[in-house]
């Protein structure tokens, strides 16, 4: 009887040193998650119609999603870089992305996302850029909203509507 | 014809599942082995049924039948024959179709292969298999019926995505679903054992053969999709943290870590309601995973409302499985008499300690993954969480794992001797700081990163060989060595392998990342870049033509201090249908590393920009996926053997 005992309080007490372990683990991750999710890793999805004096200012990451603006895509001297205008219809901004070429489907009059930060300029410098259904899926929202009767329709948007979520 | 064929052979396969998620139950409880027998059939039933609908899906894409809603939209009469094949799951409905398919394989296999298992059980294991179908299937005939018929039939299919027109991608899908799906054995066997109130030692030599099949082929799909991504999207990049790979990645995390803890069960007897626990989170992750991937709601809650019907049902269905399940656990789990004590320093607790690290993993990337969803349900806010919260999450959490991990196969069950183990383990600690520092003293981009990879890379080779001499005694008794490897367990060199298959991924991940040389250039024919240590000439471009695409093939001639190595073409390719570019880049591995170059857009009369790349030991990647694989397959091969053992015994008992 006293045996049993001693068993179960032995059990007990590595139960409760197993239970603390996984809760110091928790708690060091969650102190993690609010740490990081603050900084550099979140990147405010906005308009260029809702994006505030401060969210250029500022020098935080955003991700700005709107038209390519008709006739605003140029390539600079260097052969590498091309800059455009995003544009919702209400606002607009300018932006820059290095590479040797910008996604699939990327072209004027169509619905983008560029991601990256404003420089002194007020150009927002994209580290990426999201064409409408590359292989870089595009959130939903943005097709529909942007275009919203007063830019022009891409006409051929619907044909690739289910591209994206077919990119498991 | 055919649609109609499959459709009515889908409905009458939800009445069977119907059937064989009900009956057996009851004849359980009345003791009634006739009824019992009902699980074996409806389950063969259900399999071959499945087939039958699958079969017809095939063939309307083989033969382009554009009548079916699912095949004009997503085929093309020109698509070369593989695609058209594999067309059947490159799409909402069809992958549905397919999930069915393999989850009805699965049950198939249970009870094929599971004739050993009591009858009670097995018939409880096939109803709830059962169950997970019905649910499916309503979810498919309702809401996404991949037969249903356009009431004006079109001339011309819209096509394939071009980017999934590829050999990587179009087994990725099948492969990452007998892993997704694989998970469904465990889950059912977790579901029985809770209702039966019982866990037994034999329960985990079940259910772990079953957790490696679908590990294994969930690594293997995940593999694929990373070296799809790396060489058919341009970026020399294979892993992004986009919402869809977490979705494969965190079910992977849940099964290594039930994996891991059924060793507990079987060998010691304990961890049992954790195990069972795991075994249920670890399907969970997988539905979570192929409902938000397929209902679009992770790249945004806006795909509610393009489809309220799908999203409505996903939910529900999630909550009544999820829900469901927890509820029995948390009913039914104090129930469970728990056995086998062990030591504060034992291999149990290396497992457990494994186990913590690796489900907080998991729970840190669902935070990630859906915490941008909660925050724009909140207050409307739409965000994105990057790369650098996942990676801080994997350095903090994988680091302690790996230096754990180095210790654990060495400590004893029950009471293990921490010192004793770090004796051992002194050379690879040697090794180990000596890499960390190696690096740390040369001058690189990120050394710190660079270092701790290395050296933590370094710690694990070191201590699986370590282990293994100690096991074989290579360096004190040589000659008996080789037959010493021989006799050991085979469930041991899978573990060897998966370890070392681990070190490797994470050897290639720090030294790829680290040392990429990549240019960005403006070419013209005749020019030449350096990339790494490697020349590469531009030659030139050609305009070619494949089967449904038109395309300019630019010519590169790679040399080392003058000496030819290699010829790269990549291909800048523009598809017809649907009209979409897509970048070929072309890659040639060599021992040190991949040379991958890509053709960008041209920019003046005679000049093209380009994206030139040098990846040293990126194939460490694939090469220690693959090890991970072989290791799970010799891992199963060893308890089919003890399988049989134990039956044998069990037999001599009763």
């Amino acid at each position: 009887m006293a045996k049993e005992k001693k068993k179960m309080g032995y059990k007990k007490r590595r139960r409760l040193l197993i239970t603390s372990a996984a809760f110091v683990v928790l708690v060091a991750v969650v102190a993690l998650v609010f740490t990081a999710l603050g900084g550099e890793s979140i990147s405010l999805f906005k308009k260029p119609s809702e994006l505030t004096e401060a969210d250029i200012t500022s020098g935080r990451r955003i991700k700005m999603g709107g038209l390519v603006k008709p006739d605003s895509l140029v390539r600079l001297e260097d052969g590498l870089t091309i800059e455009f205008i995003i544009t919702d219809c209400v606002a607009e901004h300018k932006a820059r992305y290095l590479g040797a070429k910008p996604p699939a489907l990327f072209e004027e009059g169509q619905g983008a996302i560029v991601e990256g930060k404003f420089n002194a300029e007020r150009v927002l410098v994209a580290e990426s850029i999201l064409a409408k259904h590359d292989e870089n899926y595009t959130p939903r929202g943005m097709e529909v909203e942007s275009n919203d009767g007063v830019c022009e329709h891409p006409s051929d948007a619907e044909t690739y509507a289910k591209t994206d979520e077919e990119m498991s | 014809m055919t649609a109609e064929i499959g459709q009515f052979a889908l409905l009458l396969g939800l009445m069977m599942a119907v059937v064989g998620a009900t009956v057996p139950h009851w004849g359980i409880k009345r003791n009634n082995a006739q009824l019992m027998a009902i699980a074996d059939m409806s389950t063969l039933g259900l399999f071959l049924l499945t087939a039958i609908a699958s079969a017809m899906l095939s063939y309307a894409f083989i033969t382009s039948d554009f009548s079916l809603a699912v095949v004009a939209t997503n085929s093309h009469s020109t698509k070369p024959m593989l695609y058209k094949i594999t067309g059947f799951w490159a799409n909402h409905e069809g992958s549905l179709l397919l999930w069915v398919q393999i989850l009805t394989l699965f049950g198939a296999a249970i009870s094929v292969f599971g004739k050993k298992l009591p009858t009670a059980f097995r018939a409880r294991v096939l109803a709830v298999q059962a169950s997970v179908a019905v649910g499916f299937l309503l979810f498919m005939i309702f809401t996404s019926n991949p037969f249903d018929r356009l009431a004006t039939i079109p001339f011309e299919g819209n096509g394939l995505n071009p980017l999934l027109q590829d050999p990587g991608l179009a087994f990725h899908p099948p492969m990452l679903y007998l892993g997704y799906v694989g998970l469904s054995v465990a889950f059912s066997f977790a579901i029985a054992a809770l209702i039966d109130g019982e866990v037994t030692p034999a329960w985990a030599r079940w259910v772990r053969p079953w957790t490696l099949t679908a590990w294994c082929f969930l690594t293997g799909g995940i593999a694929l999709g990373g070296w799809w991504a790396y060489y058919e999207l341009g970026w020399g990049g294979w892993w992004f943290w986009d919402p869809v790979e977490n979705a494969s990645f965190m079910p992977w995390l849940a099964a290594t870590a039930l994996l891991h803890s059924a060793i507990v069960v079987e060998k010691r007897d304990a961890l049992k309601s954790w195990t069972i626990l795991l075994a249920i989170i670890a399907f969970s992750f997988s539905l979570l995973g192929t409902f938000l991937v397929r209902s679009g709601v992770l790249t945004s809650v806006h795909a509610f409302a393009v489809d309220p019907a799908r999203g409505i049902f996903i939910l529900g269905f999630l909550g009544l499985v999820i829900g469901g399940s927890l509820t029995l656990y948390a009913w039914r789990a104090p129930h469970l008499k728990s056995g086998g004590l062990f030591g504060m320093v034992s291999r149990e607790s290396a497992l457990i300690l494994n186990n913590i690290l690796l489900s907080t993993f998991a729970a840190v990337v669902l935070i990630g993954t859906l915490y941008p969803l909660i925050l724009e349900a909140y207050d409307g806010t739409q965000i994105s969480v990057g790369p650098p919260f996942f990676d801080f999450a994997t350095t903090v959490l994988m680091s302690p794992l790996i230096i754990a991990l180095g210790f654990g196969p060495l400590l004893a069950w029950k009471r293990g001797k921490l010192s004793r183990a770090a004796q051992t383990l002194l050379p690879a600690l040697i090794v180990a700081i000596i890499a960390f520092g190696a690096v740390f003293w040369t001058d690189l981009k990120g050394p710190l990163m660079t270092a701790l990879g290395l050296g933590l890379a370094t710690w694990l080779i070191m201590s699986v060989l370590i282990e293994l001499n100690k096991r074989a005694k290579i360096t004190t008794e040589p000659t008996k060595a080789f037959k010493r490897m021989r006799a050991l367990p085979m469930g041991d060199w899978g573990m060897r392998l998966g370890h070392l298959g681990f070190a490797i991924i994470l050897l290639g991940i720090t030294v790829s990342e680290a040392w990429t040389d990549e240019k960005l250039v403006v070419m013209q024919p005749g020019d030449s870049s350096m990339v790494a240590s490697y020349e590469m000439t531009f030659d030139g471009v050609e305009p070619i033509t494949g089967a449904n695409y038109s395309a300019v093939r630019g010519h590169f001639t790679v040399r080392q201090d003058g000496k030819f190595i290699a010829l790269l073409n990549p291909e800048e390719r523009l598809y017809a249908s649907p009209v979409m570019p897509t970048t070929e880049a072309d890659i040639y591995p060599l021992l040190s590393g991949d040379l991958y170059a890509v053709i960008g857009e041209q920019v003046g009369t005679n000049s093209w920009s380009m994206r030139l790349y040098f990846k040293p030991f990126i194939s460490g990647l694939w090469l220690g996926s693959i090890l991970m694989m072989i290791g799970s397959i010799l891992s199963i091969s060893d308890r089919r053997l003890r399988l049989g053992t134990a039956a044998k015994k069990q037999k001599a008992e009763g």
